[in-house]
């Protein structure tokens, strides 16, 4: 159990059920003792925004389920530069450790894992 | 090479789970391997016995039971997926007292037989990721 895994998030938080498989995904297989990191593209950054309250959606709340990540072994949280950029959100909003990547670095990102999951 | 394919997509909509099923078929028919299908978030509803297609269209899941009946691939809905989705087995019916919605075809498990396919075999390939 040792092929390394990037899953790549590209949906915002709640508009389906398609953020919360992907984060499902990703942390089931760090349970299994892959290496695990994430990608969060496009408006999948709104997922990291801190400060989701999903009371009123009746939904879970997917930041908290992603502060949960450090705990099942994920190894990081990369978050699409230039989509932050766009929606306008800060480092603040993003938990702890999240980096940052651009274009060139997103690239280089894909070709350094063995495996990629997009969701 | 042996093969393990992840489908995101669910058979009501779009082209990605019936062109998944076709890429399986013509996997075997090259003489590949291909051991495990794994059905996440919508895809689960593959599984769902009670879905009929028009006459006029292909039905994915008619695709999908040939694969698990000639070549003994093994079709696998993740189990929280199916529950949100409406597909449920025997046990799971039972649990919840509904009633039993699933192809015999397939069978219900966790995301942790993804993992162990994914691991084992040369190439994961993901059908239906957002785009």
């Amino acid at each position: 159990m040792s092929r390394s895994l990037l899953v790549t998030l590209t949906t915002s938080p709640y508009a389906s059920s398609r953020a919360r498989a992907g984060l499902d995904l990703a942390l089931a297989s760090a349970a299994f003792d892959k290496p695990v990191s994430l990608l969060f593209l496009g408006s999948a950054v709104l997922q990291l925004l801190d400060g989701q309250d999903t009371e009123a959606l009746g939904l879970r709340n997917q930041r908290k389920t992603l502060d949960s990540a450090v705990l099942y072994g994920i190894d990081a949280i990369y978050a699409d530069a230039k989509a932050l950029a766009q929606l306008g959100i800060t480092q603040q909003e993003l938990p702890d450790g999240c980096q940052t990547a651009d274009a060139a670095q997103i690239r280089k990102l894909l070709n350094t894992y063995d495996q990629l999951v997009s969701v | 090479m042996n093969y393990a394919l992840l489908v995101l997509a669910s058979p009501a909509s779009g082209t990605s789970n019936l062109t998944a099923a076709r890429f399986a078929r013509e996997l075997v028919k090259q003489g590949h391997t291909l051991s495990r299908v794994f059905f996440h978030d919508a895809g689960t509803e593959t599984g769902l016995v009670s879905r009929v297609m028009p006459q006029d269209e292909t039905d994915a899941r008619a695709l999908w039971r040939e694969l698990s009946t000639h070549h003994n691939t093994e079709l696998v809905l993740c189990i929280a997926s199916s529950l949100r989705h409406g597909v449920l087995d025997t046990t799971e019916a039972e649990r919840y007292e509904r009633t039993n919605t699933i192809d015999p075809a397939f069978v219900i498990g966790g995301l942790g037989l993804l993992v162990e396919a994914s691991e084992t075999a040369d190439r994961l390939i993901t059908f239906g990721a957002s785009v």
